[in-house]
């Protein structure tokens, strides 16, 4: 074997090694790295576990008509469409709060199923286009699932 | 087989007779795990959310402390440059030396984990769980921790240099060694993190010599 | 290709060729940066939703392609390094490892201050951000790590092992908005069914895609200017050292 030949092989087992813990790592981090868990990880038949006597994020999209605002405090359901959590807060709300809009929120579950919420971030989705183009395409009846909701 | 067993032995036999190092790991284990619960107050509440984390911290931290001394002393001394030299695959030079030098720092941090878990208000009988997982996250630092040893051997500026380059590769460890302790605290099944935390060490506990001694050839050619 | 690329390989030749690539890279960079910078903070529309917080995105997304991209260059030219030991591939490492560490570093301010407005904080743990700050740490890693040592061919091989293991995180930065719920976005521009129809608008792809050209000739200018002044100060040195010994 020359020098070159041994460097190589040296080095595709250096690569193929860490590739593979890496993987490993990668499946293992699945459950552990989720920022945020949604309603049905939490309640109904797949419920993941976690720990949920203490304070966790909720991500989710707020679910459309139900967002109640009565003076400072805020109250909405937030659905996977699967299941759905209702959320109290009190607080800023984030410029990109809005219905059918994702957001993930910080807080505890008290045991009548409400989520208490301390912080509250909004989710921006990947989509990027002019007001005028979000008319049009409400107008069209939004072809790919957008429903920008700035124009209703 | 020989080169293993003879590295194992003589860096015990080494570290057994400089006892101040040796303590350090387990000291400074100690030491971390007892200033959080000083700094942040005693409060129950505080603790168990923050404790199973702590202690995984505590142990990296306490890993990564006498890591640039474990290849320093072999490589001024030439022993390097020898076993490069000779035929002996240098892969069991390098595995012999991370098993003693996990049975020097990291069997004393075991031994009084059960302690920090008092002072860090973790129930006792979690004791056993959590041994189970600090063992693979010690073993996993320290295999990866050789692999960056043998990276920075020979530069000046030692452990800073050495946290630099290993932090990143430190984190998934930790994540999962403080999830398998907290999900245990909170009284949920952490089967999930406990079985990867072994896999890993399953893949890390042949790979990582290999790698080390590869990294060590290469940069000595 | 790859031949073109050993060629090149040699400092000599490589000095011939830089000095009006150098030229021709910088003057593109300026003009698509006066160009882009006037689409995207004038020329273009507001969001729909972001509003005028969308223009921080003509700045952020194009940084955070460069320090992936800066990254996947450092790892091809360590793997040139350790297997056919081109010395240039070596100088590349020391050379471009700020570069990277800089366009992550502005990758990450310019997002803490879109989320601010945005998501209502300037920073979270998240899958996305947590690996983009593991990437800017392995940059200092590899920039430390290239200098710590007395014997330069030393400090090129040790940084060149750490940007080849440091490899795996590129994968897990790309793919962490889809492996696991994050705040962050999911891509609008690179995945293939987006190149049939991009999440972004037509009107706000132009200035982005300009910005990226703009980001890419800078990369390449530096990398030449960069390259170049290694070369002079290895041969500085070495000059000095026949004047001492010879």
């Amino acid at each position: 074997m020359t020098k070159k030949q041994q460097r190589i092989y040296a080095i595709i087992l250096v690569v193929t090694g860490i590739a593979v813990a890496a993987a490993l790592t990668l499946f293992a981090l699945r459950d552990n790295v989720t920022f945020f868990y949604t309603p049905s990880d939490i309640i109904g038949a797949n419920a993941k576990n976690i720990v949920k006597d203490r304070p966790f994020r909720l991500g989710g999209l707020v679910m459309y008509g139900t967002v109640e605002q009565d003076g400072k405090r805020l109250r909405f359901i937030v659905t996977d469409n699967m299941e759905d959590i209702a959320v109290e807060y009190e607080g800023v709300v984030p410029a990109l709060f809005r219905e059918g809009q994702g957001v993930v929120a910080a807080g505890t579950l008290d045991e009548s199923g409400l989520f208490r919420a301390t912080t509250l971030m909004a989710k921006h989705d990947e989509n990027y286009m002019p007001p005028e183009v979000a008319k049009a395409l409400k107008e069209k009846g939004a072809p790919h699932g957008r429903v920008p909701e700035e124009y209703p | 087989m020989s080169l293993f067993a003879d590295t194992f032995r003589r860096d015990i036999r080494l570290g057994l007779r400089r006892k101040g190092q040796i303590l350090m790991a387990p000291v400074f284990f100690m030491m971390v795990s007892v200033l959080f619960p000083l700094a942040m107050g005693p409060d129950p509440v505080v603790l168990k959310l923050a404790g199973p984390g702590l202690l995984a911290v505590a142990a990296l931290l306490a890993a990564l402390l006498p890591l640039d001394t474990l290849f320093r002393d072999d490589d001024a001394d030439g022993t390097i440059d020898l076993l490069l030299l000779s035929p002996a695959p240098l892969s069991l030079y390098v595995a012999g030396k991370t098993a003693a030098y996990w049975v020097l720092t990291s069997l004393p941090l075991l031994a009084v984990a059960p302690l920090m878990m008092i002072v860090l208000d973790m129930p006792l009988r979690m004791a056993g769980i959590t041994l189970c997982a600090l063992f693979p996250v010690t073993f996993l630092l320290n295999l990866a921790g050789q692999t960056g040893a043998a990276l920075a051997l020979g530069t000046r500026t030692g452990s800073i240099l050495l946290a630099l380059l290993l932090i990143p590769f430190y984190i998934p460890i930790l994540i999962f060694g403080a999830s398998a302790i907290d999900l245990a605290r909170n009284g949920l099944d952490a089967g999930m993190p406990l079985f990867l935390l072994w896999a890993l060490l399953a893949v890390a506990l042949p790979a990582a010599p290999l790698a080390t001694a590869a990294i060590l050839k290469g940069l000595n050619e | 290709m790859s031949n073109a690329l050993f060629a090149l390989a040699n400092p000599a030749r490589f000095r011939k060729v830089g000095m009006p690539l150098l030229w021709v890279s910088s003057a593109a960079s300026a003009a698509l940066f006066a160009w882009g910078l006037w689409l995207a903070l004038l020329a273009s529309p507001a969001d729909y939703l972001q509003q005028e917080a969308v223009r921080i995105m003509y700045i952020h997304v194009p940084a955070a392609w460069m320090a992936l991209g800066t990254y996947s260059s450092l790892a091809f030219a360590a793997l040139s390094f350790l297997i056919w030991r081109h010395t240039l591939a070596g100088l590349y490492i020391r050379a471009m490892a700020p570069v990277g560490a800089a366009f992550t570093a502005i990758c990450l301010i310019t997002g803490s201050i879109w989320g601010q407005p945005t998501w209502g904080t300037w920073w979270v743990w998240d899958a996305r951000l947590t690996s983009v700050l593991v990437l800017f740490f392995l940059y200092a890693g590899i920039i430390a790590l290239a200098d710590a040592f007395e014997n330069r061919e030393r400090g090129l091989k040790a940084a060149a092992w750490l940007s080849l293991i440091g490899m795996v995180n590129l994968p897990v930065i790309k793919f962490s908005v889809d492996w696991w719920n994050t705040l962050h976005q999911p891509p609008s521009v690179s995945s293939f069914a987006r190149m049939v129809e991009p999440a972004v608008d037509k009107s706000m792809l132009t200035p982005l895609l300009a910005m990226a050209g703009a980001y890419l000739f800078l990369f390449i200018a530096l990398a030449v200017l960069r390259l170049e002044s290694e070369i002079m100060s290895r041969r500085i040195e070495s000059a000095r050292m026949r004047r001492n010994h010879g």
